[in-house]
């Protein structure tokens, strides 16, 4: 299906025949559809799940305010290359956030009016910026050095709070499955079973492989670009995690 | 384009029934498709063309083999963060596919990677478009996937699964230990995951396998088992299994066959031999050959000759299977080939090698003298790079 069909049959489920007789609402541009979808969890008919575009993605680069773990979307439709260089397709790119963060069963296709709209808005953005975005994934799990308490506070707040809402108590979280820290997350990795030194080692290894690498869950990785190793010493500091 | 839409929508409101107030319909933004896919296409256009996958780069090297430079080098694999070890790539130019096997190898060192001993995760079948490398489909198969070959007559994918976790299992009772071969009928729709697949339990760590001309029968080197398995490939069961070589441990990894069919080539690296079987429902040892090292895929030039790569030291052995002997035999240096893993002839005689280099840095592809087996030419691929699957032009 083209994107002019897809705009078509968009527009003519609006007006359709047999439809009560109503003012129709004027159809909102398909940039504009995006946007909206860019910031909605209904990229993904999942019914679980929690995320959009906007968890773990600026539209554009936004100085320091947040800590995100995927790239700024302005000039995703111009990059050949993806996730660290494993993909090179944009569409697959999508489809691997909408499956592993967004329990998303079936892939997008190019031709479907949600990604003609998603699309549409990423090209409005343009032109961003079209270079290779560095994903640097750590996969061998090391102990860390300590690190400064009240930075690690701000880290939190910055990269944490949006997901897991305010520290201890969740206050804000996106939802009851995402676990209070550290609370819950010790809790799943109780003592002795897991001594204080893999307990830390746990938390550094949902940082850096979220869902992928034998862990599992819905959460994202954060490479070595958007949080540097001394951020996480300072992290697990403010969490109390202190592996001793 | 435009034009035909605004009067099929007008057509469509003048249409109804029913008297509706109608907003205006916005412009669509653009005539472009949407999510274009710009990867690079690979056209054959009168060359001999290589495909090699790169195990620890999760990617696929083009080759343009007239000319020995790498087209390009494409990412492949379903997970894009863990390591989707792909492996021996297959092509079939009449369907327009390549097919190649992710085997997910260990390589997290982490808390929950331990714990769940790497998974074993399972792994998959993938056929890939010839031309750019998109997905075409996949099929899930059993752990550790790790050799793959197509019947002569493109009806049948064999997938072998060296599966050491399960040939490590602590129990007396070998089926237990046994892994399957995986066979699948590319024929059958792989885009939505419904292709035809069946499991044959075969053997301990089953690695390298063959199929007879007719696709009918399955010849496994089965290296926990230090044996070639005969699997009947319609009755789906183990007919056959012949010691692998007259040791008391062979260890067989790599087998081929040659082109007309008649021919086995079996390499066991414990022993380093070589050993040239028969074909047919029970194949028989016909020579075994000393090799000067770990001998691996052997390229089969018509029925008479093979050229055997062995690795520490590295390098190249020809055998003339007319008098089962060994014509010749050469070393390369490091630096020029390391680690070499699979010879291939293309149809005009030019003679190709691959070398895996140290797992860790760039692997190459070389062209040898086919008389004397100089390298002439090289191309660097990945890292950890598979065997080579050749296109003629």
């Amino acid at each position: 299906m083209s994107r002019h069909v897809g705009w078509l049959v968009s527009a003519l489920g609006l007006v359709g025949c047999g439809a009560p007789a109503a003012r129709a609402e004027p159809t909102q541009p398909l940039a504009e559809q995006g946007e909206t979808l860019f910031a909605s969890r209904k990229l993904s008919p999942s019914s679980i799940n929690l995320f959009t575009c906007s968890t773990c993605h600026d539209a554009r680069p936004s100085g320091d305010a947040r800590i995100k773990p995927g790239a700024p979307l302005a000039g995703a439709t111009l990059r050949s290359s993806f996730w660290g260089g494993q993909e090179n397709d944009l569409l697959l790119s999508l489809d691997a956030c909408r499956s592993t963060f967004m329990n998303a069963r079936d892939p997008l296709a190019a031709d479907e009016p949600q990604a003609e709209a998603l699309y549409a808005y990423l090209e409005s953005l343009e032109p961003g910026d079209a270079g290779t975005v560095p994903f640097t994934v750590v996969r061998e799990i090391a102990n860390l050095p300590r690190g400064d308490a009240a930075r690690g506070a701000q880290v939190f707040e910055r990269a944490c709070a949006t997901c897991h809402g305010t520290p201890h108590e969740g206050v804000g979280r996106l939802g009851l499955r995402v676990p209070v820290l550290p609370e819950e997350t010790l809790e799943a990795h109780p003592a002795p079973t897991y001594s204080a030194r893999v307990q830390r080692l746990v938390f550094i290894e949902k940082t850096r492989h979220g869902a992928f690498l034998g862990y599992g869950g819905f959460m994202p990785p954060f490479s070595t670009e958007v949080l540097p190793d001394a951020n996480l010493s300072d992290l697990l500091e403010a969490l109390g995690v202190l592996g001793e | 384009m435009r034009a035909l839409v605004r009067s099929l929508a007008l057509f469509t409101v003048l249409g109804c029934t029913a008297s509706h107030d109608v907003a205006p319909a916005p412009e669509p933004a653009s005539s472009d498709p949407a999510f274009p896919r710009r990867s690079p296409r690979f056209e054959r256009g009168g060359r001999l063309l290589g495909y090699v996958a790169n195990r620890r780069a999760d990617s696929v090297s083009v080759l343009d083999l007239d000319a020995m430079t790498e087209l390009g080098e494409v990412p492949v694999g379903r997970d894009p963060v863990d390591v989707d070890g792909p492996r021996h790539a297959v092509a079939d130019p009449a369907a327009g596919a390549l097919y190649l096997v992710l085997s997910y190898p260990l390589v997290a060192d982490s808390p929950h990677a331990v714990e769940n001993n790497g998974g074993p995760r399972d792994g998959y079948l993938l056929e890939l478009a010839l031309d750019d490398l998109r997905p075409l489909g996949s099929v899930r198969v059993a752990p550790s996937p790790t050799e793959l070959v197509l019947s002569d007559d493109r009806r049948l994918l064999a997938v072998t699964h060296q599966d050491t976790v399960l040939a490590l299992k602590n129990t007396p009772d070998i089926d237990a230990r046994r892994a399957s071969l995986a066979l699948v009928q590319p024929t059958s729709d792989m885009s939505d995951g419904a292709a035809t697949l069946s499991l044959v339990p075969t053997c301990v760590a089953p690695a390298a396998v063959a199929l007879s001309g007719d696709g009918t029968r399955a010849y496994v080197a089965c290296t926990g088992e230090d044996t070639l398995a005969v699997v009947d490939t319609v009755g789906k069961a183990v007919t056959a299994r012949i010691p692998a070589g007259a040791l008391p441990a062979n260890k067989p990894y790599a087998l081929t066959r040659s082109p007309a069919g008649t021919r086995l080539a079996l390499s066991n690296q414990v022993a380093q031999t070589l050993v040239v079987f028969s074909t047919g429902d029970v194949p028989a040892p016909l020579a075994t050959l000393p090799t000067s090292g770990v001998p691996f895929f052997a390229g089969f030039h018509g029925e008479s000759e093979l050229l055997v790569p062995v690795q520490e030291p590295d390098g190249v052995m020809r055998v003339d299977l007319t008098t089962a002997t060994i014509a010749q035999a050469v070393t390369y240096a490091d630096d020029t080939c390391q680690n070499p893993s699979d010879a291939h002839f293309s149809a005009d005689g030019r003679v190709f090698l691959v070398c895996e280099g140290n797992h860790y840095g760039p692997g190459s592809v070389v062209e040898l003298d086919p008389s004397t087996l100089a390298i002439i030419a090289r191309v660097d691929v990945g890292v950890y790079p598979d065997r080579l699957a050749v296109v003629e032009p």
